[in-house]
């Protein structure tokens, strides 16, 4: 065990873009202005190999968040102990300002889904999630964000909002939030969410990060429901909704988010520029 | 009420196509426009057809020989019966050869197993532990005595590729940067190979009988002597110096001992 003393730098409250594969070299190349970098834990998970130099490479110049899809936070049986090894060595090895995780699940009795899907609001779910939460939070020996997800469906067993239910997470665990504004969005159009009284739900200073993302309306005659995929730009709506998150939050870390259908690397510093100024002209205004 | 853990193995088992969406229903609130059986629906899309891009990012030669709908039949029947059993997708469809050797709608394509076992080779060279190469010059101090009891420890990035197909030319033919009118024969006979990557880049390299029968027997840490009685038993041709030199050249080995 390491036993002397991590000095932990903060990153600073503004954009970054989520790292791609394809974006590798031009990033090195032309060394872009961004305050950090965002990796899918999972996917540096190999040994050795090109992922791993390019990520070297691109630490020294770069604050990074290392954030995780397959710790199933949610999922109503122990954490993987392999995986949470596999993930405490990850952020050891690259000291990330930031380590974050999902509210949800994505697996279950050693069946894994590849996607996050949503749970049940209930005081049982709430034991479990804090109890997963404290485990990772002393196994990692630090403290971890807990992102909002995007659902399509609501359970008939949900008794406590889902704000309330962060609120009372971040109470019990120390944890602190990722707030993923197009999650948040998603939702809320989806299942019929008011989310200014979720906003006002969560607990003001326990906002450490932001996510923003671009989404899929898919209409069917009267009826529409909105699809995850992080595939397009950031929409009007969610930026609006990123504003008025940035107005009770204050600025913090803002990721790009752009996983489907990834465009070249000005596309996405393109966004991370804007954010920047959205959230600029959220604490003027 | 029904346990948490009894309503999440039934949302995998419905993501998968094992049970009926309709058993769900009643854990659903049913509320808004799009119908609960469609908002099931898309998780069982995000799952397959997340899978099926992975795989097909894993294995891009065997989704082009077959074509997107092909692939996708083949994916979702893979996918069906051996869903990913670790969070982390890097090492998904390790088994996806063995799978496609028994699959009977691809049985006019025999040589698809070994094009996906190729993949799968590269794959584990791609993310495999990184180790520094043994300077070829670094035998040189070895006293010619001495050299037929040195073992030579194979780089762990490194796998062996045997096939009855000409398997590596097949995969050439099928990358990116291939001229649209390569063509291979598909009867020019068997093809051994060496995937491995030695610093960034992964290497493939076809060897003959007697220098695969070579590095597999210093695989298992035999002596070059061995390893050479084992290489010339198969080819009389084989000529210890020539090949030798030509695989440290090609930084395959990373330590010589004498045992």
């Amino acid at each position: 065990m390491q036993t002397d003393v991590t000095v932990r730098t903060t990153l600073p409250a503004a954009a970054g873009i989520g790292l791609k594969a394809r974006h590798y070299a031009e990033i090195i190349e032309a060394r872009p202005s961004l305050a950090f970098v965002e990796v899918h834990a999972e996917n540096y998970m190999g040994a050795g190999g090109p992922p791993h130099r390019w990520l070297t490479a691109i630490r020294q110049h770069y604050g990074l968040s290392v954030h995780g899809v397959g710790l199933s936070l949610g999922a109503d049986q122990p954490l993987d102990q392999d995986h949470l090894d596999a993930l405490a060595r990850l952020v050891d090895r690259y000291q990330p300002e930031l380590v974050s995780e999902h509210l949800a699940w994505a697996g279950i009795d050693g069946t894994y889904l590849n996607d996050l899907l949503p749970i049940p609001y209930t005081p049982y779910t709430l034991d479990l999630v804090c109890r997963h939460v404290d485990q990772v939070q002393e196994h990692l020996a630090r403290q971890i964000l807990v992102e909002n997800p995007s659902a399509y469906i609501d359970y008939a067993e949900t008794a406590i909002p889902e704000q309330d239910f962060l609120a009372a997470l971040v109470h019990r665990t120390g944890c602190a939030l990722l707030l993923d504004v197009n999650n948040l969005f998603v939702s809320a159009r989806n299942l019929g969410l008011d989310e200014q009284a979720y906003l006002a739900g969560l607990p003001a200073t326990a906002v450490a990060e932001y996510h923003l993302a671009g989404h899929h309306l898919h209409r069917r005659g009267n009826a529409e429901i909105r699809i995850d995929n992080h595939g397009s730009r950031v929409c009007d709506e969610v930026w609006a909704l990123y504003r008025a998150a940035v107005a009770r939050f204050g600025r913090h870390p803002t990721l790009i988010e752009w996983d489907t259908d990834v465009p070249e690397l000005f596309v996405l510093l393109d966004e991370a520029a804007r954010a920047d100024r959205e959230a600029a002209d959220a604490i003027a205004a | 009420m029904r346990s948490l853990r009894e309503v999440q193995k039934d949302m995998r088992d419905q993501a998968l196509d094992r049970i009926d969406r309709t058993l769900l229903l009643s854990e659903i609130k049913d509320n808004m426009s799009f119908p609960p059986e469609e908002r099931l629906q898309l998780y069982r899309n995000n799952t397959v057809l997340g899978l099926t891009d992975a795989l097909s990012a894993a294995f891009p030669v065997v989704a082009r020989l077959v074509g997107p709908p092909f692939f996708a039949r083949l994916a979702g029947d893979f996918i069906r019966a051996h869903p990913p059993r670790q969070p982390a997708m890097l090492r998904y469809g390790s088994d996806f050869p063995t799978f496609l050797s028994g699959y009977d709608p691809a049985q006019s394509l025999p040589y698809l197993a070994d094009v996906a076992r190729l993949e799968a080779a590269w794959n584990h060279a791609y993310h495999a532990p990184e180790a520094v190469p043994l300077a070829p010059e670094s035998l040189q101090s070895v006293v010619p005595d001495d050299l037929g009891r040195l073992t030579l420890a194979l780089h762990p990035s490194l796998r062996f590729v045997a096939s009855s197909y000409p398997v590596l030319d097949i995969w050439r033919a099928n990358q990116d940067e291939a001229s649209a009118d390569q063509t291979v024969d598909l009867g020019s006979g068997a093809q051994r190979l060496i995937v491995y990557r030695p610093e960034a880049q992964v290497f493939i390299r076809p060897l003959g009988m007697g220098a695969f029968s070579f590095l597999m027997t210093l695989g298992i840490g035999q002596s070059l002597e061995t390893a050479w009685e084992s290489a010339f038993a198969l080819d009389r041709d084989f000529d210890i110096t020539a090949e030798l030199s030509a695989l440290l050249a090609g930084n395959i080995f990373i330590e010589a001992r004498l045992t």
